[in-house]
C-alpha cells in the first residue's frame, strides 16, 4: 500500500473548466443590440424619422377596444437599426484584418525568404496543433518583438515584430515563449470573439451612442444633458471595463496554454526581465487595459490557483449588462403591450367568455408579463449562470484542494451574491429611461424614504436569490465534481450544473426584475397604488419560485447521493477501489496517483 | 561623401561583416537586410516604447538591438576618420590614391610596399573611443560595444 499524500505539490489546471470569459463574451455582444433599442428610439425621435409613441393612448385602446395599433413605422425603425448595427459591425470586423496590416506594415514571410526562420515557427504551430496554418506577417514600422494574433476565421495571422527573425537567431526560448503565446489566443477561440465583440460596440457607439450625444447637446435642456451624458457614459464604463476584463483573462489562459505546450521557463524569464519596466498605468486606467500587469501575469504562471478566485468585477459586471438590456427592453414599451393583447386575444379565443373582465385579470396579466420576460429572460440568465456559475464551480473546487469546505466557503459566496445584485441596481439606473433622474425629487418628497426602503429591500433579495443559486451550484460542485475520479474533465456535469442554476435563476429573477419595474413605475408616477396591485402577485411568484428552488435542491440532493451511494470511486489510473468519499485532493492508497488527475497540470 | 557612393558603401560593409563575424555571428544570416536597413536609415534606434495595449498582443513589447546597424555605424564613422586623417598626410596625392589606402588599411592581402603608414597608437586610439561611442549610440552594451570596438581595431594594420 501507499501512503496517501495529499501534501504533494499539485498545481490546479487552469483548462479543467470552461473559460466563463466565453460566456461574458456573448452577453457582452447581446447587450449592444438591446442597450441600443431604447438609444435608437431617441435618435429617431430627435431626428423626426419616428413619432415618439404614447402609452396612455395605446393603453387605454388596449382597455376600450381590446385592440392595440402597434405604429409599424416605429418598431421597422428599431429594426433597421439594429440591422444597420450588425452589418456595420460585421463590415468593421471583416476589414480588421486591412487595418493591422496597413497600420503596421506588414509584409507575410514565406519560407523561401528565410526558411529556417519559417520552419521553426511552423514547428510551434504543428505543436500547438493549430489547424489551418496561421500566416506569418512582420511589422516593418518598429525594431521591436511584439506579437500579435488577427484574422478572420480559419484564416488567422501571426503578426510578428520586425525583429523577431533576430529574437529567432538570438534567443530561442524567448521567440518559442511569445509565438506559442499568440497561438494558443487562437486555439483558445480568441480572434473571432474579440474583435467581432469590438466592431459591435464601435458599430453601436457610431450609429446611436455619438448621434445621441449629439442630439441632447443640440436640443435638450442643461440638466436632461447631463444626466443623459451621465448615463451613457456610465454604460460606456462598464462595457469598455468588462471588454478589458475579459480580454484581461484570457491573456492568463494564453499564457498558461503556452506553459503547457512547454514554455513555462521561457514565458517567467520575458515577464521577470521585464519587471523592472515602470508601470505607467495608474490605478484606474487599468481597469481599460487589455493586458494584465507583469506582476500579475507572473502570480498566476507560478500560481494558477489564482485563477480559480471569484474576482469582483466578474459579478458585479456579469450584474450590471442584464440591468442595461432591461432598459432597452423597457423602451419597448409599446412593443410590450401589443404583444399582452395579442397574447390576451388568444386567451380570450381559447377559453371562451371575456375573461379579463373579473377579479382575477390583473394576475392574469401578471403571468402574461412573466411569460413574455421569459424569453429574453432564458438567454439572460443562461449566460449569467454560464459566466458566474463556471467562476463558482472553480472556486469551489480549489477551496476543495486546499481543504476547505462546508459552510465557510458557502457562506464567502455572498460577496459574489451582493456584487451581482449591487450590479444589476447600478446598470438599471443607466438605461436613458431609468429613474435616476426622479432621485433627488423622490428623496425630498415624503414617500422618497419608503421607495428607497422598497429598492433596498430588493437589493437585498436579489443578493439572497444569488447566493442561494451560488449555494446551489457550490454544494454540488462539491459531490459532484469533487467526486469526479478521471482523466478527463467532467464538462458535462459542469454545463448540467449551470443548466440547473439558470433555471433556478430564471424563476426566481423574474418576479424580482418585475418588481423594480413596479417599483420604479409607482415612484416615477408616485402612486403607491401600483404597488397596491402588482406586488402581491410578485410576492407570491417569488414564494412559488422559492420552493421550486427548495425541491430542485432536494431532488438533485437525492439523484446525487443515491448515485455516489451505488458506486465507489475508483483511481483512474489503476482502477482500485478507493475508500475515499471525494476524488480532489486525494490519492490512490494503491498506486499514489491522484484521484482527480483532470484537475491538475502534468 | 565617399562614404555614401556605392564603393563607400562597399568597404563599410565589409568591414561591419568583420565586426559581425566576431561579435555576431548569429546576425550573418540577416546581415544584408539589416546593413540595408541602416543604410535606408542611419539614424539610432528609439529607445523602448511603452507597449501597445493591443487587443490579443503579447503585452510587452522589447526592442531587440541589432548589432549589424551598429556595427555598420561604427565602420561608417570609422572609414571617415580615417579618410580625413589619410587626406592631412597626403594633400599632393589624388583621390584615386587616397581610396586604395583606405581600403588598404583593412585588408591585409593588399598591404604592400606602396601601402599606407600603418595608424599610430594615437590614431587607434581615437578609432576604438570613436567606435566604442558610436556602438553605444546605436544602443548597444557597453561590454558588446568594446568588443565591437576591439574587433574593429584589429581588422586595422598594425605597427
Amino acid at each position: 500500500m501507499v501512503e496517501n499524500t495529499p501534501m504533494r505539490k499539485r498545481r490546479l489546471n487552469p483548462f479543467a473548466f470552461p473559460l466563463e470569459t466565453n460566456a461574458c463574451f456573448a452577453l457582452l455582444a447581446i447587450t449592444a443590440p438591446v442597450w441600443m433599442l431604447e438609444l435608437g428610439q431617441v435618435v429617431g425621435i430627435g431626428t423626426g424619422l419616428i413619432q415618439s409613441g404614447d402609452l396612455l393612448a395605446t393603453a387605454s385602446s388596449i382597455e376600450n377596444e381590446g385592440v392595440v395599433s402597434l405604429d409599424v413605422r416605429r418598431l421597422s425603425f428599431s429594426l433597421i437599426l439594429v440591422l444597420l448595427v450588425f452589418a456595420l459591425a460585421t463590415i468593421i470586423f471583416l476589414s480588421h484584418p486591412l487595418r493591422i496590416r496597413f497600420r503596421k506594415g506588414l509584409r507575410q514571410i514565406r519560407r523561401d525568404q528565410d526558411p529556417k526562420f519559417v520552419d521553426a515557427v511552423q514547428e510551434l504551430i504543428d505543436l500547438s496543433q493549430v489547424s489551418p496554418s496561421p500566416r506569418i506577417e512582420v511589422a516593418t514600422s518598429s525594431y521591436s518583438v511584439a506579437g500579435q494574433a488577427f484574422g478572420l476565421w480559419r484564416n488567422y495571422s501571426l503578426l510578428l515584430g520586425n525583429r523577431f527573425r533576430l529574437l529567432f537567431r538570438q534567443d530561442i526560448a524567448s521567440f518559442r515563449g511569445i509565438i506559442l503565446h499568440e497561438l494558443a489566443h487562437i486555439a483558445n477561440h480568441d480572434i473571432s470573439r474579440t474583435y467581432f465583440t469590438q466592431a459591435l460596440w464601435i458599430a453601436v457607439i457610431g450609429l446611436t451612442v455619438i448621434p445621441t450625444i449629439l442630439l441632447s447637446l443640440a436640443r435638450l435642456s442643461t440638466p436632461i444633458i447631463l444626466l443623459s451624458l451621465l448615463k451613457i457614459s456610465g454604460a460606456i464604463f462598464i462595457i469598455t471595463a468588462i471588454y478589458s476584463y475579459i480580454l484581461r483573462s484570457r491573456e492568463f489562459y494564453a499564457d498558461w496554454k503556452a506553459a503547457l505546450w512547454g514554455e513555462e521557463t521561457s514565458l517567467i524569464k520575458i515577464l521577470q526581465r521585464n519587471l523592472l519596466i515602470k508601470d505607467k498605468g495608474n490605478r484606474w486606467t487599468r481597469f481599460w487595459r487589455l493586458h494584465p500587469t507583469i506582476q500579475e501575469r507572473l502570480s498566476v504562471l507560478q500560481d494558477p490557483g489564482e485563477l480559480f478566485r471569484v474576482r469582483p468585477i466578474l459579478p458585479f459586471l456579469v450584474g450590471a449588462l442584464p440591468g442595461l438590456m432591461l432598459g432597452g427592453l423597457f423602451s419597448q414599451l409599446e412593443l410590450l403591450l401589443f404583444l399582452l393583447a395579442f397574447m390576451g386575444t388568444q386567451l380570450q379565443r381559447i377559453f371562451g367568455g371575456d375573461i379579463f373582465n373579473n377579479d382575477q385579470n390583473l394576475t392574469l396579466i401578471y403571468f402574461m408579463l412573466i411569460t413574455l420576460f421569459a424569453i429574453p429572460g432564458i438567454v439572460i440568465t443562461y449566460l449569467l449562470t454560464q459566466s458566474l456559475g463556471f467562476a463558482v464551480q472553480r472556486y469551489t473546487i480549489a477551496e476543495m484542494e486546499a481543504g476547505h469546505a462546508g459552510w465557510p466557503v458557502y457562506l464567502s459566496l455572498w460577496k459574489p451574491a451582493l456584487l451581482v445584485a449591487l450590479g444589476y441596481q447600478v446598470g438599471s439606473l443607466l438605461p436613458i429611461s431609468s429613474m435616476l433622474e426622479i432621485i433627488p425629487a423622490l428623496l425630498q418628497s415624503g414617500s422618497g424614504l419608503f421607495f428607497i426602503l422598497l429598492l433596498l429591500i430588493l437589493l437585498v433579495a436579489f443578493a439572497f436569490i444569488t447566493w442561494l443559486g451560488l449555494l446551489y451550484v457550490s454544494v454540488f460542485t462539491r459531490q459532484v465534481l469533487g467526486s469526479h475520479a478521471k482523466k478527463s474533465s467532467p464538462k458535462v456535469k459542469m454545463r448540467l450544473l449551470t443548466l440547473a442554476l439558470s433555471g433556478l435563476f430564471l424563476i426566481s429573477y423574474i418576479p424580482m426584475v418585475l418588481a423594480q419595474f413596479f417599483i420604479d413605475s409607482a415612484a416615477t408616477a408616485g402612486d403607491t397604488s401600483i404597488l397596491i396591485d402588482w406586488m402581491p402577485g410578485v410576492g407570491l411568484t417569488e414564494a412559488v419560485a422559492l420552493l421550486a428552488f427548495l425541491l430542485v435542491f432536494a431532488v438533485t440532493w437525492v439523484v446525487v447521493g443515491v448515485s455516489r451511494k451505488l458506486r465507489r470511486l475508483q483511481c483512474p489510473t489503476c482502477g482500485h477501489a478507493t475508500r475515499h468519499q471525494f476524488a480532489v485532493a486525494q490519492t490512490c492508497e494503491s498506486c499514489g496517483n491522484e484521484l482527480a488527475p483532470w484537475l491538475y497540470t502534468a | 561623401m565617399w562614404t555614401e557612393s556605392s564603393e563607400g558603401h562597399k568597404l563599410i560593409q565589409e568591414l561591419s561583416k568583420r565586426i559581425v563575424v566576431e561579435v555576431a555571428p548569429e546576425e550573418l544570416d540577416l546581415f544584408d537586410e539589416l546593413v540595408t536597413e541602416y543604410f535606408e536609415d542611419p539614424t539610432p534606434p528609439k529607445e523602448s516604447e511603452p507597449p501597445k495595449d493591443d487587443p490579443l498582443g503579447f503585452g510587452i513589447e522589447e526592442t531587440l538591438i541589432a548589432v549589424t546597424p551598429a556595427a555598420t555605424a561604427v565602420a561608417n564613422i570609422i572609414i571617415n576618420y580615417l579618410l580625413t586623417e589619410v587626406i592631412k598626410i597626403t594633400e599632393s596625392e589624388q583621390a584615386e590614391n587616397v581610396k586604395r589606402k583606405i581600403k588598404a588599411l583593412f585588408r591585409s592581402e593588399n598591404k604592400d610596399k606602396d601601402g599606407p603608414a600603418p595608424l599610430t597608437k594615437e590614431q587607434l586610439q581615437i578609432v576604438r573611443k570613436l567606435a566604442r561611442k558610436q556602438a553605444i549610440k546605436f544602443g548597444i552594451g557597453p561590454e558588446k560595444a568594446d568588443r565591437m570596438a576591439d574587433a574593429l581595431v584589429g581588422s586595422l594594420a598594425l605597427d
